[in-house]
């Protein structure tokens, strides 16, 4: 059976979901850090949590594993609870936590071996550093002369150990060059092609773009939307006609499903179209009241999608009205 | 299971940081200081004054250095991990807080109790080899309160460090260790000041309740320098067990509620 979550969503069924988050809220003193953040993410999904700084992105990833309890809410990893049990829920977790060191004292090879023994699994450190990157005779070298990129190779390896059916990855874009983001997509791509759910926050929108199936997006403290970024993805789909079409085309328009959003702009009909099999039916609605010269399609970009949902801070009746219900099957 | 994992981990850090040759270089240098001093200040004494000479020698030299030491190393044991930022890297594990407290509790006691037997070894092997008269129970007493005064002081060192934020914690760790050590003589003045006896004891058992003040009443000479006569069982070996005893439990159970509050 499914579940059910309030939350600002297009409509999406998450099959098989490694991670629910139902509700989580943050206080820390008066300051509301994370509100009522609700989504889920499915095994193999790369799932982006996007915002700018102090949006609440690293609070709720905190909140997940376990390095911060949750005033409300909660959720669960691989049916973990993350509050009950976040211990169990770190056993099936790999996280990369931002701004983290490595021991210098320790070889590469004792890191992996460190995690393989708290999570009581055999350790193959070798075939877990050879994954990440690390050239073999930097496997025995005390982390401490580990360049950064080398280190975070080495975090990687440390979050890959007991092949976790979750990874959380806080903020791992940032202060890596374009070589290493590419190389870092690549391997989250991997990752999620072996079933893993990949969680990751960011603020660096266009980097993300070009890992995330789907991105959640916080703005102060508030999840504000869910956007797809791969197979049925939001797109605008602009109806040049010859004329301004009256107001009840347009009204029918925006009844139909999988449309959000209906304008008219420069000789054309332009709408948000979340469900494919809406274009079909928005062409032959539009065509019954006037002539369609051109059908265009437009991938919006995240830069857009993120602008939309952060630009204004009061959302009127009819945004409210967008807010869906997600069911979890 | 997991708290060895976090001791084992604690401990190849610290054997490969060579800090557990740095402590025991510091214990021998300061028992086997303690030793000789005590050897200078007795000589030409009786043998029996001798070994009470060098035994307070040791204890006023080595004590309040191991206290001092297992307080600062067991405060450096998450703080440490905090400031080398590897503190998130291992708490992503899964590791309860209360493992990472106890492991890490376990692994600075441990390597505090390698350095300070070594020390008392050597030092009191010596008394005993020196002074034929030396009462062995009296030895064994005197190494057994120094390694359990160690271990709890490491635990306070832990303790502090689940409390206070990162860039506090040496010099708070540092305060609490020297405000134990002279609360002892601060009740001292209420000894000497005030003529009740009730009072008297009063002030002489508060002065017992810090982990050096029930280290001293135990391994100090009676009558000498924060030593009583233990006119009352209050200030019996047994009392100024549980007192060391109740510091290393209760420091715990601190660390233990606080660091699932601390931000990492």
């Amino acid at each position: 059976m499914g579940k059910v979550y309030n939350c600002w969503l297009i409509p999406v069924t998450v099959s098989n979901p490694v991670l629910v988050v139902d509700g989580l809220s943050k206080q820390y003193g008066p300051v509301t850090a994370v509100d009522q953040v609700s989504f889920s993410v499915s095994a193999g999904e790369v799932f982006g949590l996007l915002g700018p700084n102090g949006a609440g992105k690293s609070t709720t990833l905190d909140a997940l594993i376990g390095f911060t309890e949750p005033t409300s809410g909660g959720g669960a990893v691989a049916g973990h609870d993350i509050v009950e049990s976040s211990t169990a829920v770190r056993s099936v977790t790999g996280v990369l936590p931002e701004d983290c060191g490595v021991y210098e004292e320790l070889t590469a090879v004792e890191h992996v071996e460190l995690a393989a023994r708290a999570k009581e699994v055999d350790s193959a450190p070798e075939r877990l550093l050879g994954r990440v990157g690390l050239t073999e005779e930097s496997w025995s070298r005390p982390a401490g002369g580990f360049s950064k990129g080398m280190a975070q190779r080495l975090r990687r390896a440390v979050a890959l150990v007991g092949d976790p059916a979750l990874l959380v990855l806080d903020e791992p874009l940032s202060g890596v060059d374009p070589d290493g983001i590419a190389e870092l997509a690549r391997v989250i791509e991997q990752i999620a092609e072996t079933g893993v759910a990949v969680v990751f926050s960011s603020h660096d929108l266009p980097r993300v773009e070009r890992v995330c199936d789907r991105v959640g997006i916080l703005n102060d403290g508030e999840f504000v939307g869910v956007e797809r970024l791969t197979g049925d993805r939001t797109t605008e789909l602009i109806l040049s006609t010859d004329t301004h079409p009256r107001s009840s085309a347009l009204s029918e328009l925006r009844a139909l499903d999988g449309v959000e959003q209906v304008g008219w702009q420069d000789g054309g009909v332009h709408l948000t179209v979340t469900e494919p099999t809406a274009k079909a039916e928005a062409v032959q609605t539009l065509g019954s009241h006037t002539r369609v010269r051109d059908i265009r399609t437009r991938e919006r970009s995240l830069d857009e999608i993120f602008a939309a949902y952060t630009a204004s801070e009061e959302r009127d009746d009819t945004d409210v009205a967008t807010r869906r219900e997600v069911t979890v099957s | 299971m997991s708290v060895r994992v976090v001791a084992g981990h604690d401990l190849r850090r610290i054997r490969r940081s060579r800090g557990l040759v740095g402590l025991v270089v510091v214990s021998l240098v300061v028992f086997v200081g303690g030793y000789l001093i005590g050897g200078l200040l007795g000589s030409g004494q009786d043998p029996a004054s001798v070994v009470r000479v060098r035994l307070l020698a040791i204890w006023l030299v080595a004590g309040p250095t191991v206290g001092f030491v297992a307080t600062v190393v067991g405060a450096a044991g998450l703080a440490g991990e905090r400031e080398a930022r590897t503190l998130r890297l291992l708490a992503s594990l899964p590791l309860s807080r209360a493992q990472l407290v106890y492991g890490k509790t376990v692994a600075r006691a441990g390597v505090i109790t390698a350095a300070v037997t070594l020390g008392t070894f050597v030092s009191l092997t010596a008394v005993a080899a020196g002074t034929p008269v030396t009462s062995t129970g009296r030895l064994v007493g005197f190494a057994g309160f120094t390694l359990a005064v160690a271990v709890s002081y490491a635990a306070v060192g832990v303790a502090v460090s689940t409390v206070v934020s990162a860039d506090r914690v040496r010099a708070v760790a540092v305060g609490v260790f020297v405000a134990t050590l002279v609360w002892p003589r601060i009740m001292g003045f209420g000894v000497e000041t005030f003529g009740s006896e009730r009072i008297e004891l009063l002030c002489q058992f508060l002065g017992t309740l810090t982990p050096f003040g029930a280290y001293s009443q135990v391994v100090s000479d009676s009558g000498a320098v924060l030593a009583y006569e233990p006119t009352s069982a209050v200030l019996g070996s047994g009392v100024m067990a549980l007192v060391i005893l109740a510091w290393t439990v209760g420091s715990l159970l601190v660390a233990r509620h606080q660091f699932p509050k601390t931000a990492l």
